[in-house]
């Protein structure tokens, strides 16, 4: 088979939001029909317009909806599609959806149910990689006993990090600096991890000061060939949850990185790992790194990867689905400048990043060649609570990483999202931040350069401006200043 | 001639100084020329002090959403009742928020009202505009009969003083 003669001819793409939007056009490009699904409070959403054909889900809340693995894998029988997309989130790491997929005699696109089950225990998939050579964190391995899990937390030294084993997304996570607050921290976490994940049982690591992380995009065969598409930074990150990644890593050793991404590749073969993957690591100020966890699925960041390699990972995810070989070999895969994402959440920076909830008034994206920006909105869309507050993603591509950096912040101050309170404003200090220009970046970033960070009074004549901008935008005080009478004077104050 | 907004939770009144030939403005006494060069679509670009300044903006309801290159900005048109309950020292009075006619009365003399409730509608600028008690009371006296013009500032309406009311033996 060649990529003319793809074997599926429809996919359901089982997300919303950027994500399908992204597999949509993929499957658009390859010439395949897509399905989408959608929540009833998410019927004019631009994934729903995208796709050639869109069903209705239901749930007691949307997101309930999206979990509803039996109602979607029915949806994608009738509509006679040939495989499922998974997306990030949601679904896609879930090992019983992925087998009801294949009982259902369609593809998923996306890891073995094994594998998945393997990586998404955090302690079982850590023992995985030790027994495979890759390094992993000194540790405590959960026992029932809480005594003996404070003494064997004791020996590893402080600070160390409790870790939900079933966790993600940084829920269950706490960092421990003494003895003391051992008990208390590691009682909190468990009932926070059986909360989100229906499984109490935490585990400890020794947490690195100062620490990176670099991630390596993998891709399997399913019969033990693999090959990356090299690293990924994601080491700025608030409330343990990345905001801006890169690729390639910042000042990075050439011998390092070849390291990093030959472990990464060893353990992806010896999990005899099936389509796109992504490992973890944490890498240390002295250059030691140590495995953190694989997910087995699309990362959020991928297109920093697709850019700086100039594969689309979507169609690749697609046809090793459809029974492909890989379609290159490791040598073909070149790092060509560096690129940029910026997560634009409906957050205030000012607020703890707190989210926001709106609506898209209006929407411009940045003009370039050189800026992607992937999102799933349409203007006049609410944005609610329901779902991630994350709504679109930018993406810049430049020759070196200062020319990233440039355009990133020309972008962020170009791309406008009304309605709703965003951290583009923020990121665009964020990036233009000398510590991040120079490359001096860890995981406490964020919090260590809060105050730098922080919205800077405005100049008494910016605001000034605002505000006779909204002056001159309002109907009341047209009317005052220009006597211009207002014969379609409709809802509100205002006009453009 | 003034309008009140709202940036981060302060009021900002915003007097129109001329109209002609230019339209000069005052924020907090800070003087500015303003040449509006139009909206299109959500960008509006002005001059203010012979200085350009080019903003994205859109508007729900009373609140305009602005972008302008490094800073995003809230501007909240303040609501005439507002504006009133704000700037009236004296919850007893019912003042104009802005010269107007007006055009119904909904409460008379020794009616009781409670906070919020309708005491009578004012038109100002082609715009309708309910005026509210500001506190629970009784009407005291209604100073303007309907069709009465009036300026800004001026008292409309006004409650029972509070005292009196609470001089009942009852309490």
């Amino acid at each position: 088979m060649t990529i003319n003669s793809p074997a599926f001819t429809k996919v359901l793409v089982a997300n919303r939001g950027e994500i399908a939007c992204r597999i949509i056009r993929a499957l658009s490009e390859m010439g395949i029909a897509s399905v989408a699904i959608y929540h009833i409070s998410e019927r004019r959403a631009r994934h729903v317009t995208m796709a050639d054909e869109a069903f209705e889900i239901s749930g007691d809340t949307p997101v309930a909806a999206h979990l509803d693995g039996e109602q979607i894998v029915a949806l994608a029988v009738q509509s006679e599609a040939a495989a499922i997309h998974p997306g990030y989130g949601f679904l896609s790491e879930n090992a019983g959806f992925a087998r009801r997929v294949l009982a259902a005699k369609l593809a998923f696109i996306g890891p073995d149910p094994e594998t998945i089950e393997l990586m998404g225990d955090k302690i079982a998939s850590r023992q995985f990689a030790a027994t495979h050579g890759i390094p992993v964190a000194p540790s405590v391995m959960p026992t029932g006993d809480l005594a003996a899990f404070t003494a064997a937390a004791e020996k590893i030294g402080f600070p160390i990090l409790i870790k939900a084993s079933a966790g993600g997304g940084g829920k269950g996570m706490s960092i421990v600096r003494s003895a003391a607050e051992v008990a208390d921290r590691a009682a909190i976490a468990a009932s926070e991890a059986e909360r989100y994940f229906s499984d109490n049982r935490i585990y400890a690591e020794r947490y690195i000061d100062q620490p990176r992380h670099i991630e390596v995009q993998v891709f399997g065969d399913g019969e033990g060939g693999a090959l990356h598409l090299y690293e990924r930074e994601c080491s700025i990150q608030r409330r343990f949850q990345k905001i801006v990644e890169e690729a390639p890593a910042a000042n990075l050793p050439e011998s390092l990185r070849a390291e990093i991404c030959d472990a990464a590749v060893r353990l992806t073969k010896a999990a005899r790992y099936r389509n796109a993957g992504t490992v973890e690591f944490i890498l240390a100020p002295d250059g030691s790194f140590y495995f953190l966890e694989m997910n087995t699925r699309l990362q959020v960041e991928h297109p920093v990867t697709e850019a700086v390699t100039g594969l689309d990972l979507v169609q690749m995810q697609i046809m090793a689905a459809a029974g492909h070989p890989l379609p290159l070999k490791q040598e073909d895969i070149t790092v060509s400048g560096h690129a940029i994402e910026c997560r634009i959440c409906a957050e205030d920076p000012e607020q703890d990043f707190f989210p926001e909830t709106g609506a898209v008034l209006a929407m411009t994206p940045p003009h370039s060649s050189r800026i992607r920006l992937d999102h799933g909105l349409a203007e006049g869309q609410a944005v609610t609570s329901n779902f991630d507050s994350m709504l679109a993603k930018l993406i810049t591509h430049g020759d070196s990483r200062e020319a990233a950096i440039e355009l990133s912040i020309a972008a962020l101050q170009e791309l406008t999202l009304l309605g709703v309170v965003t951290n583009i404003d923020y990121l665009a200090r964020l990036i233009d931040h000398p510590d991040f220009r120079a490359g001096r970046i860890h995981t406490g970033f964020v919090t260590e350069h809060a105050a730098d960070l922080a919205l800077p009074s405005a100049a008494l004549e910016d605001r000034d401006a605002a505000i006779i901008a909204a002056a001159l935008s309002s109907r009341e005080f047209r009317a005052l200043a220009f006597d211009i009478p207002e014969p379609y004077a409709s809802i509100g104050g205002w006009r453009n | 001639m003034t309008v009140r907004f709202v940036v981060e939770d302060k009021e900002y009144p915003v007097d129109i100084i001329a109209r002609t030939p230019v339209l000069v403005v005052a924020i907090d006494g800070r003087q500015y020329e303003v040449v509006d060069h139009g909206a299109h679509k959500n960008r509006r670009k002005i001059e203010i002090n012979g200085q350009a300044h080019d903003f994205m903006l859109a508007h729900d309801g009373n609140i305009a959403h602005l972008k302008s290159k490094n800073r995003s900005w809230t501007v909240s048109l303040l609501d005439p009742r507002q504006a009133t309950e704000q700037t009236a020292a004296n919850s007893d009075e019912i003042r104009a928020p802005m010269p107007g006619v007006v055009v119904s009365i909904a409460k008379k003399e020794g009616d009781t009202v409670a906070r919020g409730e309708t005491v009578l509608t004012i038109e100002s600028m082609k715009l309708q505009t309910n005026l509210t008690a500001l506190r629970d009371g009784v009407i005291g006296k209604i100073h303007k009969p309907q069709d009465a013009l009036f300026d800004k500032g001026e008292v409309i309406a006004s409650l029972v003083p509070e005292t009196s009311q609470n001089s009942s033996p009852t309490e």
